[in-house]
């Protein structure tokens, strides 16, 4: 399976992206997996019909779907919300460039900082923020990708980034 | 800072946020420049906002390692393999492959030709007896039905048209003689 080199490509070229959107849709690394292992699955399916340069809405609409249905089964079987600080611990990939341990520990606050209030954003405001700022999409892709008019993903986008500074606000004010 | 907001109109706002996350038009980069320029308030603003928005734009995506793709290899594509069967298989191949599908009509119309060609049916060879019992039959049937349609005509002529039909015109003419010789007497 992964010898064809068509779904090869899409592979390498979108697993990153799936993984992405499912971690801050789903704010659990194990279900994460799955549904990228899940959209993989369907990739793999549908590979012949599947056009490989405008794979990418396709992708992210498939992603965005499962992660949708998960929530639903979540919600159904009432499973208790993840606690955010115990399971991203360590989920997420740790950057820093500087050398300083004191610079180190701030950026890494900070930005574990951001990396949450992102994910506690609203699912209709996260889903478009996600795709815009963390996996530069453009405003037609995501249209496609979440099947809503361009001028609500901007009006999404906007009160996606003043829920984010609103919530840094307080953050830095505690 | 939401106090400060409120004395900003939203419009404004807005653009001051997109300007913030590097997304706004050229003019309104000029427009928020000018403003943050003039007004120490929608400079904080914007200051926030870019500083915010410099955090975002450090994050990046998450890696999903090679190992995981194994795994889902080993794991879940063989039962992907499992659940294919010959059938959709055959289907794919039929349907994919055009060059493939068309040995396939071939062969099929091929096949047909040659079971159409092998249930001919058979051309009985008659006998010169049988041919000419059957030619004699034959006769003696159209005889039959000559004699039957020269007894009608008969009938029709002498009996019909004869008897019942034309004594009682010949009566009636009769009968009518009669009575213009009677008058013509009076």
């Amino acid at each position: 399976m992964l010898d064809k080199p068509k779904y090869k490509f899409l592979i390498q070229q979108y697993k990153n992206k799936i993984y992405t959107y499912s971690i801050y849709m789903l704010r659990n690394k194990i279900d994460a997996e799955e549904v990228t292992q899940e959209v993989m699955i369907k990739i793999w399916k549908n590979i012949d019909q599947v056009n490989a340069l405008a794979a990418k809405t396709w992708i992210m609409k498939t992603t965005n779907n499962l992660c949708i249905d998960y929530l639903r089964k979540r919600a159904i079987n009432n499973k208790r919300e993840v606690d955010l600080s115990e399971d991203f611990e360590g989920s997420f990939s740790n950057k820093s460039n500087s050398d300083d341990p004191s610079s180190i520990v701030h950026n890494k606050m900070v930005y574990e900082k951001i990396k949450e209030e992102i994910i506690r954003l609203p699912e209709n405001l996260k889903s478009v923020f996600v795709m815009y700022e963390i996996q530069g999409l453009k405003y037609k892709e995501i249209s496609i990708s979440l099947k809503m008019p361009i001028n609500t993903v901007k009006v999404y986008l906007l009160r996606a980034r003043k829920n984010l500074q609103k919530e840094l606000k307080k953050y830095e004010a505690d | 800072m939401k106090q400060i907001e409120s004395e900003i109109s939203e419009q404004m706002l807005d653009k001051i946020i997109s300007v913030a996350y590097n997304d706004a038009s050229i003019w309104d980069k000029i427009r928020v420049m000018m403003a943050a320029k003039r007004n120490k308030k929608i400079k904080a603003i914007l200051d926030s906002f870019k500083s915010t928005a410099s955090e975002v734009h450090k994050i990046q995506e998450e890696v999903y390692s090679n190992a995981q793709l194994h795994s889902l290899k080993n794991e879940a594509i063989e039962k992907i393999e499992l659940k294919n069967n010959f059938v959709i298989d055959l289907l794919n191949i039929v349907v994919n492959k055009p060059i493939i599908s068309t040995a396939a009509v071939i062969l099929l119309v091929g096949m047909l030709v040659v079971s159409f060609l092998q249930t001919r049916t058979v051309e009985y060879q008659y006998s010169q007896t049988e041919i000419e019992s059957a030619h004699q039959k034959a006769k003696q049937a159209f005889a039959i039905i000559g004699k039957v349609f020269n007894d009608t005509k008969i009938t029709f002529e002498e009996e019909v048209l004869g008897e019942k039909v034309g004594a009682p015109i010949n009566e009636g003419f009769d009968i009518i003689n009669l009575l213009f010789k009677e008058g013509d007497k009076k």
